[in-house]
């Protein structure tokens, strides 16, 4: 413990606590002495109380002796009431005296002795009166001379050893008192001595104290100042709030920042400053939390529209403070605006972000090279272009991924960039795709430096050209084409330019019109005979010309004819013009025509030949037609009169075989079934004729043809017909075909029937009707079966009118039906053709 | 059975002997009156020339009607036939050599109720007479007569 550090509090306290018990205890001290002082001071005076008393007493005997002794000289009364007052005022001194001495045993006894003695010197007293009154005096001066000394002597020597030792009591006590009032002074002085010292001590102390607070309150005045100072100077505004969150000050800065004023803001509760903005309930929770749970907080973020100034946002720091003096808990509350920070940051981050972004999604291939030739950085568009994700890329260098022939170009321009002859380049290159192929690119490469000016990486920017390389090759390509077209046409043509001036001609106009380029330019003469006529020979004027009126009117000008006469030749070709104005954006006069000139001549010669030709055609077209008019009258006529005649050849011969069957014999019977069998196979020859002729001449009407149904139908027709015949027939399903339905019908109807014919033979027989797609010859369609086939030998004579392969004994049929199946094909503009082996089957096919 | 008239026209004597031969050999007795052209056709149907004052009342059961007749054809026939109100509703059955399609559709246009191609051969002939003798004449009720 060191008194040193001790503060003035505890340094008073225990100061005063030390006085005040050092008081105490000389002031017990003091008031014990001066008590034992007072004890001694009033034993001396009982002292010479009791003395005085003893005096008194012996005095008051004198008295009564005295008086007695006068009352029996003069027998005056006065003395006799002396003598009696005396008396009873020794004895009441007497009882005084005892009263007073009852505190001394020793004295009480002696007053034992006393009073009996004091009463025996009133009674002898009392006696000598008597007896002067009864004896006279004689009598009583002899009883005073013999009786009355002794007593007297007694008492007063009684009373004297009494005094003498109230004597020594006396001075036995005022030496006690003496020594007594030495130690009440002594313990008053140094009571004295002792409390002055320490008032003494106690002044100094607090004095010094007084002087220290002095100086602490200049020193917290002046640190007053300097912090009000302080807060005024600070750049943040600051609010110092109370318990209920009122605004209790605010500094300078506030008010600027928030351009508020004092009257409105002060007292405030911080809830209702500017238009409510600092009520948010996060904030009230942090601000309502200080002082009870003495917490803080700090950069609590605030983002508001302030009234006067606007969109602001404020860091806020908030910890408890206390007043100085009465010692009550504040909040200081900073703030910061970081507004134009945060927009700053905002800007930075944004600026930052449009800079990958410009980066990452150019429309353009973007890259950082070391200058070893290194990818540092790539962009996407740079990887989807050539193809290397960017992880690939870093590996490489962008030699190892650079057309060999544009490498040496490429380095010579980085070795100019890095010895700082140029800034940057640019360059058309082709990078090597990570598939191999070829990327054309187009390059701009810069570089960029340090501070100190040292080479630190390049910045490539890489644009994919390979469209446009496409394009210019295409271009190219198109404008050779569209030149040698130009100059191999066979039509001629011009173009004028806005002037009228002929710009170009190509070799077929020059040839056409009979004039060469530098003639049609004005540039050489031209024969004066060169002219245009119309058609109807009438001239045609140079300024009439559709080039010209095309150029006036803004308007082509379509396939009009003129004769141009050519002096070299001296004949006219017929031209056929035509001119179309070219126009520029925004522009009404054409800025070129070009005329394109077609040579007409043999065109016309030729049209001349049909026109002649056609009026043949018509001619022959009407013959033609009486001939077939003519060709149906016949078929008509045979159709109904030919076949009468066999109708009565057979139908009489039959009469003639039930009605005469008794009369005839067996060959004229047979004779007679040989007349019916040539009669009928003359109908059917008749029959079959008229089909064919009837197929050639009927009218075609194309529609889609289900082939497949109409293979079924005449197959349950031919088992219909011949239930006994076992045949299997397999038809593909959905054959449609675009044609003729009766046709069609007309030549599957005889390909089927050829099929069940010439399978009449076999017991088990099969018929399919098939198709085969080929891809160069489409569909083709088969009829095949497994019947007698036939010798390929004779294929050619298959599809003649009446060619038959078989004997008429073995298969009945007139020979037409193959040829009637060509005709129908040939008709839908198809072919049909056979393979066959005798004994093996036939197959027929043919293709619509 | 005996009032039901067959009307045969026919020119080609032939084919009218024929035609009779196997309407007898089917047994069917009808009355057959044969008209050797259109106009005789005609007469008889309508009581006109030849058959002036004929009772019209009694009209064919059938009319078998050849195409190809001299002076007027079996399509004439028919057309007038069916324009004539008393002769409209009478069955028809063409009965012809030719089976051309511009015949085939214009005897139906016209209205006729049957079309049948004489075969040649005379036992094809004879099975299509007694087919349509059985049909027209037995199965198939004619219409009510008309006035």
């Amino acid at each position: 413990m060191n008194w040193s550090t001790w503060s003035i509090e505890r340094k008073t306290f225990v100061g005063f606590g030390l006085v005040l018990v050092l008081v105490v205890v000389v002031g017990i001290i003091a008031v014990q002495s001066t008590r034992q002082l007072i004890e001694a001071n009033r034993l001396v005076s009982h002292t010479l109380e009791v003395i005085a008393e003893l005096e008194r007493v012996n005095s008051t005997l004198l008295e009564a002796e005295t008086a007695q002794r006068a009352y029996i000289f003069t027998e005056y009364q006065v003395y006799f009431d002396a003598y009696q007052t005396a008396s009873a005022a020794a004895v009441t001194n007497a009882q005084q005296l005892r009263t007073l001495t009852t505190d001394n045993p020793n004295q009480q006894r002696q007053m034992d002795a006393l009073e009996p003695l004091i009463a025996e010197r009133i009674v002898r007293l009392q006696t000598g009166i008597d007896l002067w009154l009864s004896d006279g005096f004689d009598r009583v001066r002899t009883y005073i001379v013999t009786d009355g000394g002794v007593v007297a002597q007694q008492i007063s020597t009684l009373i004297d050893e009494m005094q003498a030792d109230e004597r020594n009591l006396l001075a036995q006590r005022r030496n006690n008192a003496e020594t007594t009032a030495e130690g009440t002074f002594v313990a008053f002085t140094a009571f004295i001595a002792l409390t002055a010292g320490l008032l003494a001590y106690m002044y100094y102390l607090i004095r010094r104290d007084i002087n220290a607070r002095k100086q602490a309150e200049i020193a917290a005045k002046a640190a007053q100042d300097y912090t009000a100072n302080i807060v005024n100077t600070v750049r943040e505004p600051l609010l110092v709030l109370d318990a209920d969150l009122r605004v209790i000050s605010a500094n300078r800065t506030f008010y600027t920042t928030f351009n508020v004023k004092e009257t409105e803001t002060v007292s405030a509760p911080i809830y209702e400053l500017g238009n409510q903005q600092w009520d948010i309930p996060a904030l009230r929770q942090l601000l309502e939390a200080i002082l009870p749970q003495n917490a803080e907080f700090n950069d609590f973020e605030v983002e508001q529209d302030f009234p006067n100034i606007g969109r602001r946002t404020m860091l806020l720091n908030a910890r408890k403070i206390y007043r100085p003096g009465n010692h009550t808990a504040l909040i200081l509350l900073a703030m910061e605006n970081v507004t134009s920070r945060k927009q700053a940051e905002t800007r930075l981050l944004e600026s930052e972000e449009q800079l990958r972004a410009t980066f990452e999604q150019a429309a353009v291939g973007i890259a950082h090279i070391g200058l070893d030739g290194r990818w540092l950085r790539v962009n996407q568009k740079l990887c989807d272009i050539i193809g290397y994700t960017s992880d690939e890329l870093h590996e490489k260098t962008f030699q190892e991924i650079t057309h060999p022939d544009d490498l040496e170009k490429d380095l010579t321009y980085v070795q100019a960039v890095l010895a700082g002859e140029i800034q940057n380049y640019s360059m058309e290159k082709r990078y090597i795709h990570k598939d191999q192929s070829y990327v054309w690119i187009n390059l701009t490469v810069s570089l960029v430096r340090g501070s100190s000016g040292a080479p630190k990486y390049f910045i490539s920017v890489i644009e994919d050209i390979s469209e446009r390389k496409r394009l210019e090759q295409a271009m190219r390509e198109s404008d050779e084409k569209h030149r040698n077209l130009f100059e191999t046409m066979a039509q001629g043509v011009v173009y004028q330019d806005g002037e009228g001036k002929i710009t170009e001609a190509n070799p077929a106009a020059q040839r056409i019109l009979g004039m060469t380029l530098s003639q049609m330019q004005g540039d050489s003469p031209t024969d004066p005979r060169w002219h245009l006529i119309h058609e109807d020979g009438s001239d045609y004027p140079i300024e009439m010309h559709p080039t010209m009126l095309a150029f006036q009117t803004g308007q082509p000008m379509h396939e009009v004819v003129m004769g141009v006469f050519s002096p070299q030749d001296e004949s006219i070709h017929w031209i056929e013009v035509n001119a179309a104005p070219q126009f520029r954006p925004g522009e009404e006069k054409p800025w070129q025509v070009y005329g394109t000139f077609t040579d007409i001549t043999l065109r016309r010669q030729a049209m001349r030949e049909i026109e002649e030709l056609n009026a043949v055609l018509e001619q022959r077209a009407v013959e033609l037609e009486a001939t077939n008019k003519e060709l149906e009258a016949f078929s008509y006529s045979v159709s109904h009169d030919l076949r009468a005649p066999l109708r009565s050849i057979d139908g009489f011969s039959q009469a003639l075989l039930e009605d005469y069957a008794d009369q005839i014999d067996d060959f004229g019977k047979d004779y007679l079934q040989r007349v019916r069998a040539a009669a009928n196979r003359m109908a059917a020859l008749i029959d079959d004729l008229l089909n064919l002729s009837r197929i050639t001449r009927a009218e075609m009407r194309l529609e889609p043809v289900d082939l497949s149904d109409m293979a079924q139908s005449i197959a349950s027709d031919l088992q219909q017909q011949q239930p006994e015949r076992q045949v299997e027939f397999s038809i593909r399903d959905g054959m449609i075909v675009d044609g003729d339905p009766r046709l069609m019908r007309v030549a599957l109807e005889n390909l089927i029937g050829n099929a069940w014919k010439f399978t009449s033979k076999r017991s088990q027989a099969h018929i399919e009707f098939g198709m085969v797609d080929q891809p160069e010859d489409g569909r083709v369609f088969y009829v095949r079966d497994d019947g007698d086939g036939f010798d390929m030998a004779y294929v050619d004579k298959l599809f003649g009118a009446f060619q038959r392969l078989h004997a008429i004994t073995e298969f009945e049929g007139t020979g037409i039906g193959l040829a009637t199946v060509q005709r129908v094909i040939r008709r839908h503009g198809g072919n049909v053709w056979a393979q066959g082996e005798i004994g093996k089957g036939a197959i027929f096919f043919f293709r619509l | 059975m005996e009032d039901k008239l067959i009307l045969l026209v026919e020119d080609n004597p032939d084919d009218e002997a024929l035609t009779l031969r196997a309407l007898k050999k089917n047994n069917i007795r009808n009355d057959v009156i044969v008209a050797h052209d259109g106009v005789e056709a005609v007469d008889f149907l309508f009581g006109t020339g030849k058959y002036e004052g004929r009772d019209t009342r009694i009209m064919p059961q059938i009319i078998l009607l050849d195409l190809k007749l001299p002076r007027l054809d079996g399509l004439e026939v028919l057309r007038r036939l069916r324009a004539d109100k008393r002769t409209r509703l009478l069955p028809v059955v063409i009965l012809t050599s030719s089976k051309e399609e511009m015949d085939l559709v214009n005897g139906y246009s016209l209205g006729a109720n049957s079309y049948i191609r004489k075969p040649v051969d005379f036992p094809q002939f004879s099975e299509a007479i007694r087919q349509l003798g059985l049909y027209w004449l037995v199965l198939n009720e004619a219409p009510p007569s008309q006035d």
